[in-house]
């Protein structure tokens, strides 16, 4: 009786085939000798067994897709509330801060808007079109291990130029003005796709040269520009207040700056790279 | 065996800002947990949505001593926790408290009592029944058994994740398979064991 409670301590190690084998001797001898004991491990193995029989859902490919962009999203709108608290309360404490209005007129507001929309028209153009002569030097077969650093250093500075016209557009916004409710973000949002769609691979070429601050500040633009891509409407102002915001508090404007004037740029790079 | 834990514990820099790679890694193990632990999909994708959402709000609190799987687990084992117990305090009528394990629910009726059990182990049955099992474990006993049973932790891993020991962790689970048991008994026959019990 002593040596069957003693076993039947044992039953769960014993279930999962944890004993260690001194134990396992001692305990499979025992079980020998005591039907009461082998009944009652024999049950527990067979309800063990059946519960291995459960069957799970198996989600398809899209649903792990679409989980990954939701937690992106959430995430992404997390940050957004926090934004919008800070905006929010330092309209509240301090008058001042909020932008005075009718400083300029609207028509002044109007042609910002434009003005913005063109340059980053412009941009997405001139970034299309390349010379023929440097599309000879891109399409070398097998690039050298310096070769290959100067194609993502061109990479890096297409997209950090292309995401401070964006954001420069976005910032240049006033919410305040009636005006800017006829402002139509849509080529806005494209853009900041086309940048988010961009970030997952311009990132994995950022960890493999270990460029941590690059990798940093492009994670970072990634968040913003996803905000903007996700803006709920055409004429999201408050979303515009919002991201406007966090592109103010990371100092994300002058971070590009920073990393522009360190590197060179593109053209001259692979002018230079030409010459020797 | 290497164990689950072990496996998926690739650290990851407690500051990483590739935040979405951490998701890719590690979704499917956490959602399985999820599921494992609510039993249905819609939960399942619920909990594990918050489970990162958690994670993300909290990374830089990550110091990397565990691996950032074991990390994921144990705020998917907590946040199931939390939420069991706002749903329970909510429902004061089912009487399931988290600790009251001496007192659990009585047996499920027999689905089919007119039914031959033999006949009817037709596959969605059983997976109905095993379902139920589950379901009348108490949250405590169902964390463990599913840690140990689906997951493939060891004791003391489970003990380690929940903060108690690994003796509790072993009493908690031999009664979660006392529980099975008697609830799956319908299927003794079927098992080549005796009806009774």
């Amino acid at each position: 009786m002593k040596d069957c409670q003693k076993v039947q301590d044992q039953f769960v190690e014993a279930l999962y085939d944890d004993l260690p084998p001194d134990r396992q001797d001692e305990f499979e001898r025992h079980l020998e000798s005591c039907p009461d004991c082998q009944a009652q491990f024999r049950s527990y193995r067979a309800t063990l067994d059946l519960m291995k029989q459960r069957e799970l859902p198996q989600p398809d490919a899209a649903f792990w897709t679409d989980f990954s962009r939701q937690v992106r999203l959430r995430t992404a709108d997390s940050e957004s509330r926090w934004g919008a608290r800070i905006f929010r309360l330092r309209r509240r404490t301090s008058p001042a801060a909020a932008p005075p209005a009718g400083t300029l007129p609207q028509w002044a507001w109007r042609a910002a808007a434009v003005v913005s929309l063109l340059a980053v028209g412009i941009f997405i153009g001139r970034l299309s079109w390349t010379p023929a002569d440097l599309r000879q030097v891109e399409v070398q077969p097998v690039p050298a291990v310096g070769d290959q650093k100067l194609q993502v250093e061109q990479r890096v500075s297409r997209y950090m130029e292309r995401s401070k016209a964006l954001l420069l557009g976005i910032v240049n916004i006033d919410p305040s003005d009636n005006g800017a409710e006829a402002l139509d973000l849509r080529p806005q949002k494209l853009v900041s796709r086309q940048l988010v769609e961009e970030a997952p691979g311009l990132k994995q070429e950022l960890a493999r040269s270990k460029d941590e601050r690059l990798l940093e500040l492009v994670s970072e633009l990634e968040m913003i520009l996803l905000q903007i891509a996700n803006l709920e409407a055409e004429q999201d102002l408050e979303g515009v207040e919002v991201i406007a915001d966090g592109v103010q508090r990371r100092g994300l404007l002058l971070r590009i700056q920073l990393e522009k004037s360190k590197k060179p740029s593109p053209k001259t790079a692979l002018q230079s790279r030409r010459e020797i | 065996m290497e164990s689950a834990l072990a496996i998926s514990g690739g650290k990851v820099e407690s500051q990483s800002p590739d935040f979405d790679r951490v998701v890719q890694l590690h979704q499917r193990k956490i959602y399985f947990l999820a599921l494992d632990l609510t039993g249905n999909h819609h939960d399942a994708e619920d909990l594990a949505q918050e489970v990162f959402f958690k994670a993300y709000k909290s990374l830089t609190r990550f110091r990397g001593e565990a691996g950032l799987g074991t990390w994921l687990y144990r705020i998917t084992v907590n946040t199931n926790i939390d939420r069991q117990r706002k749903r329970s305090e909510a429902a004061m009528k089912r009487q399931r408290s988290w600790d009251d394990e001496d007192n659990p629910l009585p047996p499920l009726p027999d689905p089919n009592p007119d039914r031959n059990p033999e006949k009817s182990a037709e596959a969605g049955t059983i997976q109905r029944h095993i379902d139920q099992a589950l379901n009348c474990l108490s949250p405590r006993q169902r964390t463990v058994f599913v840690l140990r049973h689906y997951q493939d932790l060891k004791l003391r891993e489970i003990a380690a994740l929940l903060s108690i020991s690994e003796g509790t962790v072993k009493t908690t689970l031999f009664r979660a398979i006392r529980r099975l048991q008697q609830e799956l008994a319908v299927y003794r026959p079927e098992l080549g064991l005796e009806a009774t019990s």
